[in-house]
């Protein structure tokens, strides 16, 4: 009897081993797909690079590489804790928490939501829209919070019918509901297809015909605003069973057709926006997963592996095609999860190689030191708050869960220091802004020793000049005094002899790191 | 240009006050006396938190209103105030048009009633504005309206006057723009309400608040989606019952924390009650709880006093307390002196005649609601609780007061009155400083056509409107008159909005009841939901969490009618003077304490200085911390 059972155990573990029932965890094959695409990501940019002559930049710098993170991933520079922290940290493993932490925090889904925001609308946008604005930032930020799938995220922003403050119809609201405005903006933003150069005619430099133009159009052309609207349902779009678009200056109507050349057939259920959410996340749709790496790709690198970050035509190949391949299939094989994309960029030491060059600088296109990127306004507004220990204002409104859309001093600062380049690495801001970061109201009562937060809290007891010089410097720069920063930073406090005069001496040194080129980049 | 405003909101549950009354009463809770402050409180603590709450004098009531008439019975009562309907106030038909000084008006007290289980409690409130009676400050309002509008100063104002005159030409009395003729016919159809050419007093008021006033200086709002149901109806839940099976696990509660801070979206570690709510419950003021909606529920609330309609008052009592018949005594077990009072001739029932006695009775609450610059100074004035009957004494399980808010906490309910006033949190002369400070571009403290069409102000009105000396520019005084002229309406309007629509667990979960969850309360959360766990079974239902009913005073008006969410913050960020200024310095989301993410020092002296190691250095802590020498 016991010889059996030892004959039969015997045959299930090897039955057991040779199925490899003990299979890995998903976790932990999407750990080691990562780190495999994380490897090949820096294989082919350093063979790149080495091929063109050029050495990459170093590592960059734990101070460097906390503030850089922060920016990218949550819109904003980290705390003075954080930075001390992180800092103080030996574990060989905490850039990869740090980037884990970040992916993770409430913040991250905001900086998605708002970045998302401006890429989708228009900047011209009237009072009346700004509520709905709201309504679009939830929405997204929702889909962020839940890391919801890039595709199904696309589908059904494109069947969306909600509007006001409880959904994004501001996306097509905004646009009248023209479909031609419509087809151009999500062919340009979700397909990477600047379709709209063959609206009057056929591309004329790349394969789109006038009748692909409205074929896509025709997706769009059965929209209407319904007369009454529920409560707090403002703006919202409803599909009808008619409506056509035609080629300018014909009576030809044009039936829907998929920008890759298939048309839709008249057996299929549901409208034609369901029809085109569908066919956007199938795999008959190639450009939506090189879309969005592109984008992901530009927004930590500052450029994308094709530029501009919106025309990925055949006639402008990416820099680096192979890695943009295989960039693509994985980011579709992990479940269009741009989570795990950003993890897996921020990853690669290409992400994490410092900003500072030597001697000459490296064409961008190669990725061999980490491009330069002006704040954006929010990144700005957001960045001064944390700085100068500002909190958000809290302003009673039912309409809008992210405070931010009612602080008019807020929406006046971005109004003003909004750039208008779609290029990220491009500084494009002018005297007007350059004066608002020296005198405005912001700098000014932040720098201000009778209402500075920051001064005020400075003047602790608890810290010593020089401490109080680490702080300032933690708390805009992110990182510590260098020995020749620290010495002429703090002779000029030491010569302010009374305690007045050393607040006045420490606001001054407040305000020239707040309007230091340091400052306002993301490097 | 700011025009919000919070509403509070009061919270009034008490189930079960359960006194036993052996004797009808009619008395007066009267400054001074015994009466007031001394209960029979289990709880020390409570009695001292109220000894606190309540003031060592309380300003004396008048009886007039609240005395059993002498002569009159009960039957007599009811035949008199029998389809009685609410007065148009001021502006009734009866008064004359024109320009009526404005009345001495009493300082009158607003009645309403809420129903919650056990019985109605009866709300008494006195309101002022800048020390004055509210209905005085209105009238007086409503006459410079009327003389700013007789252009003629024949002691009438007509429609003609005002359509033509150019005191009201670009809004500037708060009133929509007068554009041309065509215009002029329209808002004349909409405002001269009995078509008689005049501008009645009655009439001014919507005409100034484009139609966002109401009639009467009172006004009360409700918003009520399951009647003292709220707390089935938690978005705050929602989101911590991860597997949505209705319960939260001890799982769900472990990870409450956590879950909390995916809904903190600038990372601020402050939570509020809309931070919960998602697109689509902000939308259609649904939930995703599979309960059903009661659609026809009745409202909790009503309007008692002069105003009162008996007809919709009685049938809300039978609806809400489910009696087809007289009220017994068992249906008021929480208000059982309420009972005796109702209960004229002592026959044990409140007939329908006998409700109408609900104007005349005894207040479970007496508050004065003080609005004005001076309210908010010092802290703690601008809301005031000047009486708490017995029965809620002996119920109450903490009272926190926070000067502009307090809430009850009671067994099975939390109650938060809450006042707004955004006119005294910034006055004109603050308004027009910010948007100065914001678009004056070359700061030279007036506003030129260009700047001003990029300010706030200028989206709204346009530059001739407010450059009256015509010299084109636009100087401070210019935008002060201006919209301390445009905003006297609002300033004049009061109303309370009354909700219990908010999230319930929220208000559990807030322990210093402020609106907010901050961190402390974010990494206590798991240990609170824990105690709400009343059976200890391990799982949170939704019958355990407490309801949570609110009342917001406010000044000013919601342009949307909605209940909003009334912002105490203010009322908390006042620093305290016992503590370093540092402290208040460090401490960003202004809750109290400074978090270790707050902390500007190096990690180990904070750890040095967080006595309890909870991750915050609280009040207690900080003034333990020993000045270094040298310092």
């Amino acid at each position: 009897m016991v010889t059996c059972r030892l004959i039969l155990l015997s045959h299930l573990l090897c039955w057991l081993i040779t199925t490899n029932v003990w299979s890995e965890s998903p976790d932990l094959t999407l750990a080691l797909r990562r780190t495999a695409m994380v490897k090949r990501i820096d294989e082919l940019i350093s063979r790149r690079a080495s091929e063109e002559g050029c050495e990459p930049a170093p590592i960059a710098s734990d101070a460097e590489f906390l503030r850089r993170v922060h920016l990218d991933l949550t819109g904003v520079i980290p705390r003075v804790a954080e930075v001390r922290r992180f800092l103080a940290d030996d574990d060989s493993n905490k850039r990869s928490d740090k980037i884990d932490f970040l992916l993770g925090s409430s913040r991250h889904a905001t900086h998605l939501a708002n970045t998302w925001r401006n890429i989708m609308l228009p900047s011209n946008l009237s009072p009346e829209q700004l509520q709905s604005v709201a309504g679009v930032q939830n929405w997204l930020r929702e889909q962020f919070i839940d890391n919801m799938r890039y595709d199904r995220m696309v589908g059904d922003l494109l069947v969306v019918t909600g509007g006001g403050d409880s959904g994004p119809a501001l996306f097509y609201t905004a646009m009248d509901l023209d479909p031609e405005k419509l087809a151009a903006s999500t062919a340009r933003i979700f397909l990477g297809l600047q379709m709209d150069c063959a609206k009057c005619h056929d591309h004329p430099f790349d394969h789109w015909t006038q009748s692909d133009f409205w074929g896509y159009a025709a997706f769009f052309a059965q929209l209407k605003q319904p007369d009454a609207m529920p409560p707090g349902q403002g703006g919202r779009v409803i599909d009808l069973n008619a409506g056509e678009v035609m080629l300018p200056t014909t009576e030809d109507v044009v039936l829907p057709k998929f920008p890759n050349g298939s048309s839709l057939s008249a057996l299929e259920n549901g409208s034609r926006r369901e029809q085109l959410a569908i066919w956007m996340a199938s795999r008959d749709n190639p450009f939506l997963s090189r879309a969005v790496v592109n984008r992901v790709w530009a927004h930590l690198f500052g450029i994308g592996l094709v530029n501009p970050v919106d025309d990925l035509r055949r006639d402008n190949p990416p820099s680096h095609p192979e890695l943009f391949n295989e960039l693509t299939s994985y980011f579709v094989e992990v479940g269009f999860d741009l989570r795990e994309l950003l993890r897996t960029l921020c990853h690669t030491k290409t992400y994490q190689r410092s900003s500072q060059v030597r001697d000459s600088v490296p064409p961008p296109t190669l990725f061999a030191v980490m491009a330069i990127k002006p704040f954006t306004a929010e990144q700005l507004y957001d960045s001064l708050n944390r700085s100068l220990l500002q909190p958000a204002k809290l302003v009673a409104n039912s309409l809008a869960v992210d405070a931010a859309f009612g602080d008019q001093e807020r929406i006046a600062f971005l109004a003003k220091m909004r750039s208008s380049s779609r290029d990220r690495t491009q500084y494009d801001l002018g005297v007007p802004q350059a004066l608002t970061l020296m005198n405005g109201a912001k700098v000014r009562d932040a720098t201000d020793v009778k209402t500075s937060k920051l001064l005020t809290a400075l003047d602790a007891s608890l810290f010593q000049d020089s401490e109080r010089l680490n702080v300032l410097f933690l708390a805009t720069l992110s990182r510590m005094p260098s020995a020749e920063e620290a010495l002429v930073f703090n002779q000029h406090i030491a010569d302010s002899i009374t305690g007045e005069g050393k607040q006045a001496a420490l606001a001054d040194a407040l305000w020239a790191l707040l309007n230091s080129a340091e400052y306002v980049l993301n490097h | 240009m700011k025009s919000t405003a919070a509403v509070a909101f009061l919270m009034i549950l008490l189930p079960g006050c359960g006194t036993d009354v052996s004797e009808k009463s009619s008395r007066i809770p009267r400054a001074g006396t015994d009466e007031v402050g001394a209960s029979s409180v289990a709880d020390p603590a409570l009695e001292s938190e109220l000894q606190d709450a309540l003031p060592a004098s309380l300003p004396q009531r008048s009886e007039d209103k609240v005395r059993k008439p002498e002569q009159a019975t009960a039957p007599q009562i009811a035949k008199d105030n029998r389809g009685r309907r609410p007065s148009a106030g001021p502006g009734d038909s009866e008064f004359q048009a024109g320009l009526d000084t404005a009345r001495d008006a009493e300082p009158t007290r607003e009645r309403f009633a809420v129903f919650v289980e056990g019985g109605p409690l009866i709300v008494e409130i006195m309101f002022t504005i800048d020390e004055n009676p509210y209905n005085t400050v209105r009238e007086s309002m409503i006459a410079e309206v009327l003389q700013a509008a007789d252009t003629n100063s024949d002691g009438v104002a007509t429609w003609d006057e005002v359509l033509r005159s150019p005191k009201f030409e670009y809004g500037q009395y708060g009133n929509i723009v007068i554009a041309g003729a065509s215009q002029s016919q329209e808002l004349r159809q909409q405002y001269d309400t009995n078509s008689n050419g005049r501008l009645d007093r009655s009439e001014v008021p919507r005409f100034v608040t484009q139609d966002r006033g109401s009639t009467s200086a009172f006004s009360l709002t409700r918003s009520s989606l399951n009647a003292g149901l709220n707390n089935s109806t938690s978005a705050l839940r929602d989101l911590l019952d991860t597997d949505q099976n209705g319960k939260l696990t001890l799982p769900e509660i472990a990870a409450a924390p956590q879950r909390l801070l995916t809904r903190d979206h600038d990372d601020d570690a402050m939570l509020v009650v809309e931070d919960f709510r998602t697109a689509r419950q902000r939308a259609v003021g649904q939930t995703l709880d599979a309960s059903p909606r009661r659609s026809y529920a009745p409202q909790s609330w009503i309007v008692l006093g002069p105003q009162a309609d008996w007809d919709e008052v009685i049938y809300m009592i039978r609806e809400i307390y489910g009696v087809e018949s007289e009220l017994l005594r068992e249906h008021f077990r929480l208000v059982p002196d309420l009972f005796s009072e109702l209960d004229v001739n002592g026959d044990e029932l409140v007939d329908d005649e006998e409700i109408e006695n609900l104007n005349k009775v005894t207040p479970a609450f007496q508050l004065s609601v003080r609005f004005g610059e001076n309210s908010m100074e010092p802290a703690g004035t601008a809301l005031h609780l000047s009486y708490l009957c017995d029965d809620l004494k002996r119920a109450n399980k903490s009272l926190i007061d926070l000067g502009n808010r307090f809430s009850l906490q009671l067994d099975r309910a939390v109650l938060t009155f809450a006042v707004l006033d955004p006119f005294a949190q910034e006055t004109v002369e603050q308004q027009v400083e910010a948007q100065l400070s914001t678009f004056d571009s070359n700061a030279n403290g007036w506003f030129d056509e260009e700047e001003f069409a990029e300010s706030f102000l200028g989206q709204a009105v346009p530059f001739v409107a407010m450059d009256v000396n015509r010299n084109e520019k636009i100087d401070k005084s210019e935008m002060i008159s201006f919209l301390a002229t445009q905003q006297l309406p609002m300033r004049a309007q009061i109303s309370t909005h009354i909700s219990d629509t908010e999230d319930a667990l929220f208000g559990s979960l807030d322990a210093d009841k402020n609106g907010r969850l901050d961190s402390r309360e974010i990494a206590m959360s798991s240990v609170m939901l824990t105690t709400l766990d009343n059976n200890r079974d391990g799982q949170l239902t939704t019958a355990e969490i407490p309801s949570w009913i609110s009342v917001g005073f406010l000044r000013g008006n919601s342009p949307t009618g909605e209940v909003l969410i009334f912002n105490s913050f203010d009322a908390t960020s006042s620093p305290r003077l016992d503590l370093p200024i540092w402290f208040t310095g460090m401490d960003v989301n202004r809750d109290g304490s400074v978090s270790f993410q707050e902390f500007l020092g190096p990690e180990t002296q904070f750890k040095s200085f967080d006595q309890d190691a909870d991750g915050f250095l609280g009040s207690s802590e900080v003034q333990l911390i020993a000045v270094p020498e040298g310092h």
